[in-house]
């Protein structure tokens, strides 16, 4: 074989760096690969399945979602591993539940040895991925794999103020860079953040409302609706720039995953006027027993909150209804995945309002799973008990990726996975009084399994609370099964709590 | 805000101007813009509040303008109060010396992260 002079080397050795930097380079203009479905999630925060007409509210909320589920597979108990922002999202995100991710308190992240336990990183640069996430707790946790992100909008890019510059300047800090701005810099909170930071904070929030009281018109009298840190948005805004940003995609030349994290129906309730009449009816709901540990808001209050809530729901349907049309005509769908969902619920009950805190009931955890496969034209509907864990295994198993390692969840019924596991158990984790650095000893945990659930409140007093609900036949959770059937009580709470120190047992060699 | 102070020192204060009482005044000016401004974020952590703070901040300000300005000329000609807070400034200047450094690497490191 003739030897390799010195030249003949370094043109070698050129025509490599050359082409490892072409190819960096040429890579968003790569060729559209037509065998990878393109995947768009939209996920609405905070809305409950149990306020949707599509999984029986009495109340028309959402007839543009029950048209698309027409076309779609409807998931009818699909459920949440957390009742707020960080711990749903993450859960969603890395398919684990959140006494494993650890993200579960308010901002809080995904532990370093799962943070490449995503879509971003695990679908990998054979798809081009864009991610806006309204809601700045949920933007933390993508955050944290920005790199991995091709297209990534800031929080407020389609609401009414400049978005946060900041976050494109310090990309490699984008994390640090929104928690800094949001929780310290610009907090509006007054309490959280450091005495000298409150005149710039107070600054901002007198500036933010001005702008939010300026922009209330015929069309919104009672304000418009406002993300995290009281960023006022109009959701007809926020929606078109949803399309906007899919028509971009469509047009970049290769399979997309998009993630969209939008804000309503999210508090506070700020209908545009014309939905604003809606619901005025006699409608009440069943009365809900009092909460063992908590006492709170009146239930006149939580009626009218209520009606707000829906007709919140209303106008986002029809949003959504709009965005589905446009989609539809442009044929995005003959070719995309779109997963309609959300990350936690909202409950209106037991002197509560709102998600989050020590309330793991249905409101809390149902949540909409409705998913679109390309050119589907028949409802197909599921009834198996199912997590938000659940969408990562899918989403790599519909874009023919190897499975993800070490999650919880797995890959949902009708999208190749096992058709159903009736022992199957649901849990879902509120942890937000424990350390994220020690095993979960203060938590209220649920499991649903079967036709029950139970919720254990643990570390909180008085010690060891537990509810057990037949689910099947008293989904509103009106009557507490733990004194009459303590038998089916005791094997539940085996279960929960093997589980839970499984989890627990991450720490044993810390 | 360092640059208010003085601001308000050559006008406002210009009259009353020394150097035996500017330590002291300066510090009240600080509190009677911190304060206000903390505990109005506080009170209105409502989002139902929100027209309620618009409408009222020219009310609040003014009030706090009013205690607090009369506070910071008056207060620094009695002589245990003076050095009650001078002695506090004298003790809380080292956090400047640890911070404005700690603070000028940060930055440094920031931007190279970040820029090149």
């Amino acid at each position: 074989m003739a030897q390799l002079s010195r030249r003949d080397f370094l043109k070698v050795a050129g025509a490599t760096l050359a082409g490892s930097f072409a190819s960096q380079k040429l890579n968003p203009l790569r060729l559209k690969d037509i065998t990878r479905p393109n995947i768009i999630i939209i996920l609405m925060d905070a809305l409950s399945a149990n306020h949707l007409s599509l999984y029986g509210y009495p109340r028309s909320t959402s007839p543009n979602i029950d048209a698309f589920a027409e076309r779609s597979t409807v998931f009818h108990k699909h459920y949440s591993a957390g009742n707020f922002t960080t711990a749903g999202t993450a859960s969603m995100l890395t398919g684990m539940l959140p006494w494993k991710h650890g993200a579960f308190m308010g901002g809080g992240l995904v532990r370093p040895e799962f943070v490449d336990t995503n879509p971003y990183t695990l679908l990998g640069s054979d798809y081009y991925r864009f991610g806006f996430l309204q809601n700045t707790w949920a933007d933390y946790l993508v955050s944290q794999y920005n790199h991995e992100v091709d297209r990534f909008l800031s929080p407020f890019s389609y609401d009414l103020v400049n978005e946060n510059k900041l976050l494109n300047l310090l990309k490699n800090d984008r994390t640090m860079a929104s928690i800094a701005t949001n929780d310290f810099l610009f907090s509006m909170e007054g309490t959280t953040s450091p005495p000298g930071a409150s005149v710039i904070g107070y600054l901002n929030k007198s500036y933010v409302l001005n702008l939010a009281n300026a922009q209330k018109s015929a069309r919104y009298p009672k304000g418009t609706p406002e993300a995290m840190s009281g960023i006022p948005f109009y959701n007809e805004e926020v929606y078109r720039g949803v399309y906007k940003e899919i028509s971009r995609l469509e047009d970049q030349g290769s399979p997309y995953f998009s993630y969209f994290h939008l804000y309503s129906p999210h508090y506070p309730y700020r209908p545009r006027a014309d939905y604003r009449k809606l619901f005025q009816d006699k409608y009440a709901p069943a009365k809900k027993p009092a909460h063992p540990i908590l006492t709170g808001l009146p239930e006149n209050y939580l009626l009218t909150q209520r009606s707000l809530y829906d007709r919140q729901i209303a106008q986002v349907d029809h949003e959504f209804g709009k965005l589905i049309s446009q989609l539809g005509k442009d044929g995005v769908l003959n070719n995309s995945y779109l997963i309609l969902t959300s990350d936690h619920g909202e409950l209106f009950e037991r002197g509560f309002l709102g998600h989050g805190d020590l309330f793991l009931y249905e409101g809390a955890l149902h949540i909409p799973l409705v998913i679109h496969s390309p050119k589907q034209t028949k409802r197909e509907d599921i009834f198996a008990l199912t997590s938000n864990t659940d969408i990562l295994p899918t989403l790599l198993s519909i874009a023919g990726k190897n499975p993800a390692p070490n999650v919880d969840g797995r890959i949902l019924p009708a999208f190749g996975g096992a058709e159903e596991d009736a022992d199957r158990p649901i849990f879902s984790v509120y942890a937000y009084d424990s350390s994220t650095f020690a095993p979960i000893k203060k938590a209220v945990l649920s499991m649903r399994k079967h036709t029950h659930k139970i919720i254990a409140y643990l570390g909180y007093t008085p010690e060891k609370i537990f509810e057990l609900y037949d689910i099947e036949n008293d989904p509103d959770e009106l009557v507490n099964l733990a004194f009459k059937d303590v038998k089916l009580l005791n094997t539940m709470k085996d279960e929960l709590f093997t589980h839970l120190d499984e989890a627990n047992r991450l720490f044993a060699n810390r | 805000m360092l640059a208010g102070i003085l601001f308000l020192d050559l006008t406002l204060f210009l009259a009353m101007r020394n150097k035996v009482e500017f330590q002291t005044r300066s510090i009240l000016v600080l509190l009677a813009i911190l304060i206000p401004a903390m505990w109005r974020l506080v009170l209105f952590q409502n989002y139902e509040d929100s027209s309620v703070f618009v409408s009222g901040e020219i009310t609040w300000w003014a009030i706090a303008a009013a205690i607090g300005l009369p506070l910071a000329i008056f207060l620094p000609k009695i002589d245990w109060f003076k050095k009650l807070f001078e002695g506090i400034a004298e003790r809380c200047i080292v956090f400047l010396y640890i911070y404005l450094p700690i603070s000028f690497i940060s930055l440094i490191f920031v931007f190279a992260r970040n820029i090149y």
